[in-house]
């Protein structure tokens, strides 16, 4: 695990469940793009930073973009760290969230300290970070950008410093999801609720930034959270889009943890290769796991080659030492208390222009369809 | 007639204590007794007067700057009643803060997230009835919401044991005008110094 | 071996310029800091524009014009009179508080009374007390830790007695005592309660690190 990707190397390392999900993208020479952030369970150092120290990368030097693909804590916990640790990254996050509505909705719940883990505490961090750099800004570098549907977000060449053929585009939010977030915002912002709570989420998701990778001739389709229904066309929107890149991705991380909803059928005749490497994140709440069983059939059927950072559907108790504590759970919620995010895992893939790619699984992460 | 006050803030180990200490808290007479000396029968009863609706004029206390509505001066309930020593207590075991993340009205359940306050970082989900939640707090349900949720022991002033689960939602009273424009304001900033158009 | 109290109690204390008769319990009630039912029955034994004091059945309650106390004795609840305070004083920011005490307090049992002995000795040695007195026994020690380390104005100090809950027990109170940094210019609320708030989660961890520490050294 140890070992850094070759200079001409690329890696797509994707970790999680914790506190969220995180994708590290090595395009080359040792140049790095980070998209959105976990924290593992019992810990405090961002999975990211945790995973750079292993392999001796200063994010300070090597990360270009940091991306949030979501907004709420809880998908993208510890980016804030991340962003200040690099600091010669462009920040990028959704063109939803660039409205007075958000920012009154951070500011409002970031000001207020009795509210912990108020959902809006990575975006205060990062906005801080902004001002700081926008005042020390020396150069013509962009510190900060919007995502929307097919908007370029990178490009960089052979020829120039970099020194790696690299593109990033950007396929979501769409028009109508931008017009539909505001409004959502504006809802939820507290001027019409009786207590201080927590800020919820939205769903579905609106603002999710879906981002396609084009190394070389290496193309990677990241979903992020984005979720197709009759109201929110939103893969549908992609996948007919003119004006997006239109080569075919070899590498999916799968959107919404796998879900129905997070699938289109097309995605994988139109926007991915035949047989990609697939990976996705699982995720829990309550009763509801994804991907269910169906999910992971339907996946399956897409691809041989699909992995997943944790085993799917899998619950862990904490055990106790004191009875009394036990046996009062039990009376209270009886069986339906687990713990959260107990299981965490690496998906690790390279590949050398020419050759064929490796995938690697750390700690809990799995075959997909090994069980199938 | 203002009661002599004390310097400073003194703790009390026990109720004993205070009643020693206190002036208002005097073992020998009643508080009742205490205050009737100080406090004239009139002034009492100004105090027991049905609701008027006359309004007077804002009367703006000289130690806080808030307003006290004239039904506020006078239907101010003053009952005296022996003072008891609480004697009640608790002990916590085991301590969680939470917050729900799903609420389910068919089934009567909500689910939340347990920020464990005993074992810093290990955090757990559950899934609690609404039965369980006292009638007090039922509104408060909402996804967003914080609750606390105590195991322990309880032990009456007679010193019977019995084990708790104690859930109790937190009630902190919603942003103020104030706060909110406040909130707008800083927002305004930010985008203004982001370049933010 | 894990070393627990019998009874443990916290107590907050503000010290600034209050208006009693505001805070009855039907205020805290319609203000949504405690429940509509806890309002209507609280045990009141005064509202008056010198002093208001009330019970609930986890919480005592007194505020005179210049000392706001709120005390339980039930762990379970110590949260709970954390949000009071921080509702309260946000609701009436123009109060203008000048120092704040976060106390804490806890009843040790102790397996005999040789034991309970050693204790007060280790806590206050008897040699040089037995040249003026027959049989020196401690009555109460405070130690204090002035100034503070975070940079705030106040201190933290801390009293040992034997305990008048439990016997043989040792009692233990940690003052964690804070001031606003120019008392004589207090206007409002808002810097003390930025400190309790800012201050709450970390104070609570420190008054049971020195109170643990201490029983680990004397048992």
């Amino acid at each position: 695990m140890e070992t850094a990707p070759r200079q001409n190397e690329i890696e797509i390392s994707v970790l999680g469940p914790g506190y969220g999900e995180c994708i590290l993208i090595h395009i080359g020479s040792n140049h790095w793009f980070v998209i959105d952030s976990c924290i593992k369970s019992g810990e405090t150092n961002p999975a990211a930073l945790d995973y750079f120290d292993l392999i001796n990368v200063d994010p300070s030097n090597a990360v270009k973009l940091v991306i949030a693909t979501h907004w709420h804590d809880d998908h993208i916990r510890g980016l804030g760290q991340i962003f200040q640790a690099c600091t010669n990254a462009t920040f990028i996050c959704s063109e939803a969230l660039k409205c007075d509505e958000f920012l009154n909705l951070i500011r409002i719940y970031g000001a207020d300290s009795s509210i912990e883990t108020s959902g809006s505490d990575e975006f205060q961090t990062i906005i801080e970070e902004l001002k700081k750099r926008e005042k020390e800004k020396n150069g013509a570098q962009d510190i900060l950008k919007f995502a929307v549907a097919d908007r370029p977000l990178w490009n960089s060449s052979v020829e120039d410093d970099i020194g790696v053929n690299c593109s990033a585009h950007s396929l979501s939010p769409n028009d109508s999801a931008l017009l539909a977030s505001r409004l959502e915002f504006a809802n939820i912002f507290p001027e019409n609720i009786s207590y201080k709570n927590n800020l919820p989420m939205l769903h579905p998701n609106q603002t999710a930034v879906v981002l396609l990778i084009e190394v070389e001739e290496f193309s990677i389709l990241l979903g992020a959270d984005l979720e197709e229904n009759k109201k929110h066309e939103s893969w549908s929107i992609i996948i007919n889009s003119k004006t997006r890149p239109q080569n075919k991705a070899s590498f999916y991380k799968i959107a919404h943890h796998g879900s129905q909803n997070g699938d289109h059928p097309k995605i994988w005749d139109e926007l991915l290769v035949k047989n990609p490497v697939a990976v996705l994140t699982p995720f829990s709440k309550g009763s509801v796991f994804l991907p269910t069983k169906q999910d992971i059939k339907r996946i399956c059927s897409n691809t041989n080659e699909a992995y997943t950072t944790s085993p799917p559907g899998r619950k862990k108790r904490l055990k106790r030492d004191n009875r009394t504590v036990e046996k009062t759970i039990r009376e209270t919620v009886g069986k339906k208390i687990n713990l959260k995010n107990p299981f965490y895992g690496h998906v690790r893939f390279r590949i050398q222009p020419g050759q064929k790619g490796q995938v690697e699984l750390f700690n809990d992460a799995e075959e997909l369809c090994s069980n199938t | 007639m203002s009661l002599p006050q004390p310097d400073n803030y003194e703790m009390y180990q026990s109720y004993n204590d205070l009643q020693e200490e206190g002036p208002l808290m005097s073992p020998n007479s009643s508080l009742l007794d205490q205050m009737r000396e100080k406090m004239p029968d009139e002034t009492v009863a100004t105090y027991m007067k049905e609701e008027t609706g006359q309004k007077h004029e804002n009367f703006h206390d000289n130690t806080t700057a808030q307003l006290v509505s004239a039904d506020e001066i006078d239907k101010a309930p003053v009952y005296f009643l022996e003072t008891k020593p609480n004697l009640e207590r608790s002990i916590s075991l085991q301590k969680w803060r939470c917050v729900i993340t799903s609420v389910n009205r068919q089934d009567s359940t909500f689910i939340a997230k347990l920020i464990n306050l005993t074992q810093k970082g290990i955090d757990e989900e559950a899934e609690f009835y609404i039965e369980e939640i006292s009638d007090g707090d039922k509104e408060l349900i909402a996804e967003g919401a914080i609750f606390y949720w105590n195991i322990g022991y309880h032990y009456s002033h007679t010193g019977q044991q019995t084990r708790i689960s104690h859930i109790r939602f937190r009630r902190l009273p919603t942003w103020t005008e104030e706060e909110i424009q406040k909130a707008k304001d800083e927002a305004a900033d930010i985008k203004d110094s982001l370049g933010w158009k | 071996m894990e070393i627990k109290p019998k009874i443990k109690g916290m107590t907050i204390v503000l010290i600034g310029d209050f208006n009693p008769k505001i805070l009855s319990p039907v205020w805290h009630a319609n203000q949504g800091l405690i429940r509509k039912e806890e309002g209507e029955k609280a045990e009141t034994q005064i509202v008056h524009p010198d002093v208001t004091t009330f019970n609930l059945d986890w919480m005592r309650f007194q505020v005179t014009r210049n000392q706001y106390v709120l005390e339980t004795w039930q762990e379970t609840c110590e949260d709970i009179l954390h949000d009071i305070v921080l509702g309260t004083f946000r609701l009436l920011r123009h109060t203008p508080l000048k120092k704040l005490g976060i106390n804490t307090q806890s009843h040790f049992k102790i397996d005999s009374e040789e034991q309970w002995h050693e204790i007060g000795h280790k806590l206050a040695p008897k040699e040089i007390w037995k040249n003026v007195f027959k049989n020196p026994g401690m009555v109460s020690l405070t130690m204090q830790d002035m100034p503070r380390t975070d940079g705030l104005n106040g201190y933290i100090r801390v009293d040992a007695q034997p305990s008048t809950r439990v016997h043989p027990g040792v009692f233990i109170r940690v003052n964690d005592h804070y001031e606003a940094k120019d008392i004589s210019s207090v206007t409002g609320a808002d810097e003390i309660i930025d400190i309790f708030e800012n201050n709450w989660n970390n104070s609570l961890e420190h008054s049971t690190n020195i109170i643990t520490t201490l029983m680990e050294q004397l048992i």
